[in-house]
């Protein structure tokens, strides 16, 4: 019996073209279309490149020279990409965005930029160090002019004064969160499947469920073959989904794919049990419960980075009780969990919160659909 | 007139979700629109960074770098956990943590190797880069004026008064950022409410209409196939004007006046042909999909695309070479474009880029009416035989 009702309850949520459109399809075609839009963000708005600079140099000055050369060097510390050229062709190559910023070599040092941005914040401290350097060594000539080369040794000596460390050793592009969103928002869209399932066990509701309430089989037993029925689907679905995204897309998303498996299958079974409960719930029409369900998935993704980057981090900083009890923000901030921290603590914290919330939505499904009786039908 | 009272019988069911999506956008545009930097013409504003900076040494020399890290930043004050800092740096709350480690001072004062301060940041980025500059900046000029024989007092002093020597910025008018106006912000996401708002809207209409059992019924009766056709044509465009209309009364709630200035008009024109190409996409859905859920799937695909690879979301400049060559093929970017150019447009200058702009939108919509048309045609014809 168990088995014929697995598979019946398999087929028949195959056939149900809106399920598969939004499990199926919606969510590679969104990661798809996100992929191409927000691949190159990164590398365009935060790395460091060797910054492109004119300078118009009308006035020889050795020391600055050197300055141009060490910081031009080409290799892993080159600051500038310098174009030595008149005053009227900088300023085209500005115009043209061919260059961040024109450096005047005069009686003394100016900068000419076209916008703000962080490029040209750094032009300007290299700049501004340019000066410093420059007032060090006069400042040591006028007074202790006989140590002016030391001066000179221990400015050009281009030492590190820092140590630098990296807080993880994961993927910190937050661009990446629109992802786990996805991950989230595919998870908590198992919902339709459960509600769908939900609704076909009620006699009040729908025809089948009318024949199924006749037949001798206990309401858990439905409940629990048609939750195994969605599952299988769904996880099917969102295992492709992870194995397209790292396999094809190449997303960063950790190497802990054992911990990232268990994430999705309780992710899953939390979608399918909170589609079970929407569609338990009494009387509301079949088109409002689709309705509370999509209203209720889309906020809970939008407070999981699914829109902008930063909702998460918003309510967390403000009302992070709200993100403990938000599915979508709990699988999102375990992907998260997994891909930057060396522990697994946050990672089970959110994996029981997913849990409970779903052992409840089950019993509460469970005591609305059990023993209902029916007058007229 | 029955076909066209009909028309918007069956739109007013949709109000609902029309008005839904309006105000959704308009919100969004909004908040987007209030965010956005507001620039002082041609004064150069170096970037506002977040740092956090743990002092474990705490003496003379600390302090003052400390003080000259911090000055023209904000210091956050987070506590100093492992996970609680992964997450500032993360989320970009901060963009690096600078400890200061015990020692550091009488490392200077001695003139042996430095008790290097430790930098914390996302590895590869522009600020990471800043910072490092700024921190070996100061500790090399310090040690500089004690290789250069000031005392180490004195050295402190030094450094810190010729930390305050800067080069003059200059920045031409008219510049100020990568911003746009705020007119802007309320046209720019356009190309996704038009799309979406035509598609549940007139969509539906365009489905009952090609429902076979309606056409048979329509044909057989006394009301004309010319007739019948005029009075939707002319509900799409009533609609279409409508929700222009519309749209504009809500950009004015936002923006005030500044949509009837000359770039006001020229955002309108292109809204226009962008309503063009909404409506066209829609004609053509009418004639090849049969079922309301359907015509949703299709329009949530296509137009969610179109706005990812078409610079509606993402800015153009910030998409990938590859990206925005594909992006020429869908109306969409000419829209973006459009709306780019009248926004860096400065009165008196050519508006040749802006025509062909849209002239191409016009032709998007051209088109995909031609092909709805072709498709209608030859289902007539299959069904005939």
């Amino acid at each position: 019996m168990f088995g014929h009702l697995f598979k019946y309850g398999f087929k028949s949520l195959m056939r149900t073209k809106e399920v598969v459109f939004w499990t199926w399809v919606f969510p590679f075609a969104l990661c798809t279309f996100m992929y191409m839009a927000f691949s190159n963000l990164f590398e365009t708005t935060e790395q460091f490149h060797a910054i492109p600079v004119a300078v118009v140099q009308e006035k020889e000055d050795e020391v600055i020279d050197r300055m141009f050369e060490a910081v031009s060097k080409e290799g892993e510390g080159q600051l500038l990409r310098v174009n030595k050229t008149s005053e009227e062709e900088a300023e085209q190559m500005l115009e043209d965005e061919e260059v961040q910023g024109i450096i005047f070599v005069r009686d003394e040092l100016s900068l000419k930029v076209s916008e703000n941005g962080m490029e040209q914040t750094l032009l300007k401290m290299v700049l501004d160090q340019f000066a410093q350097y420059k007032k060090t060594i006069t400042d040591v000539a006028q007074i202790h002019p006989e140590q002016v080369m030391q001066t000179v040794m221990e400015l050009s000596s281009q030492k590190e004064y820092y140590e630098e460390t990296n807080s993880s050793g994961g993927n910190q592009d937050n661009v990446i969160n629109f992802f786990y969103a996805i991950f989230a928002m595919t998870c908590l869209f198992a919902s339709y499947a459960g509600c769908d399932k939900a609704e076909k066990i009620q006699a009040n509701v729908s025809v089948l469920g009318q024949r199924r309430n006749i037949v001798p089989v206990h309401k858990m037993k439905n409940i629990m073959v048609d939750f195994l029925a969605c599952e299988l689907m769904q996880y099917s679905i969102v295992c492709l989904l992870l194995l397209y995204m790292k396999f094809v897309l190449r997303l960063e998303l950790g190497d802990k794919l054992p911990a990232i498996f268990l994430l999705l299958f309780v992710g899953t079974s939390y979608g399918i049990m909170f589609g079970i409960f929407v569609g338990s719930l009494p009387r509301i029409g079949e088109g409002m419960k689709i309705g509370l369900l999509t209203g209720i998935n889309l906020l809970f993704c939008a407070m999981s980075d699914l829109m902008a980057t930063g909702v998460k981090d918003l309510i967390e900083h403000s009302v992070p009780f709200v993100n403990d009890i938000n599915p979508a923000a709990l699988i999102s901030d375990s992907f998260y969990a997994l891909n930057i921290y060396d522990t697994y603590g946050r990672f089970a914290q959110n994996m029981l919160l997913l849990g409970i919330g779903a052992v409840v939505l089950a019993v509460v499904s469970y005591l609305m659909v059990r023993r209902s009786r029916y007058a007229s039908l | 007139m029955q076909v066209y009272k009909i028309f918007f019988r069956i739109l007013s069911k949709q109000k609902g979700q029309i008005i839904m999506y309006l105000c959704i956008f308009l919100g969004v545009a909004s908040i987007i629109s209030s965010q956005a930097d507001d620039p002082v013409e041609g004064v150069f504003e170096g970037t506002d960074y977040v740092i956090a900076i743990f002092d474990e040494d705490r003496s003379e020399y600390s302090k003052s770098l400390a003080t000259y890290l911090s000055t023209g930043y904000e210091v956050a004050d987070i506590q100093d956990d492992k996970e609680t800092i992964q997450d500032e740096l993360y989320n970009r709350n901060i963009s690096c943590v600078i400890r200061i480690p015990g020692g550091f001072g009488d490392s200077m004062v001695k003139g042996a190797d430095i008790k290097k301060p430790e930098l914390t940041t996302i590895p590869g980025t522009i600020y990471g880069e800043t910072f490092k500059g700024m921190v070996n900046k100061y500790v090399s000029l310090t040690r500089s004026y004690v290789a250069g024989g000031f005392s180490a007092q004195e050295a402190l002093k030094k450094a810190e008064e010729t930390c305050g020597e800067t080069v003059p910025v200059s920045m031409p008018k008219k510049s100020g950022g990568s911003t746009h106006s705020r007119l802007y912000y309320y046209f720019a996401y356009l190309p996704y409410i038009f799309l979406s708002i035509c598609v549940v809207g007139i969509g539906p209409i365009m489905v009952v209409f090609h429902k076979k059992d309606v056409k048979e019924r329509n044909a057989c009766s006394a009301y004309s196939l010319t007739r019948t056709n005029f009075q939707l044509f002319a509900g799409v465009v009533t609609a279409g004007v409508g929700i222009c209309l519309l749209y504009c009364l809500m950009v004015m709630t936002g923006t005030g006046t500044a949509i009837f200035s000359f770039q006001g008009f020229l955002h309108c024109l292109n809204m226009v042909c962008f309503m063009v190409v909404s409506l066209g996409f829609v004609f053509f859905l009418g004639q090849v999909v049969k079922k309301d859920h359907i015509l949703s799937m299709i329009s949530n695909v296509v137009s969610l695309g179109m706005c990812f690879l078409c610079g509606i979301f993402v800015p153009l400049e910030l998409l990938g070479e590859g990206v925005i060559r594909a992006a020429h093929f869908l109306p969409a970017y000419w829209y973006i474009t459009s709306a780019d150019f009248i926004d860096r447009y400065i009165d008196g200058g050519a508006l040749g880029e802006l025509w062909m702009g849209l002239g191409i939108e016009l032709l998007f919509g051209a088109a995909l009416i031609s092909v709805g048309l072709a498709y209608s045609k030859v289902k007539m014809e299959n069904s005939a035989a």
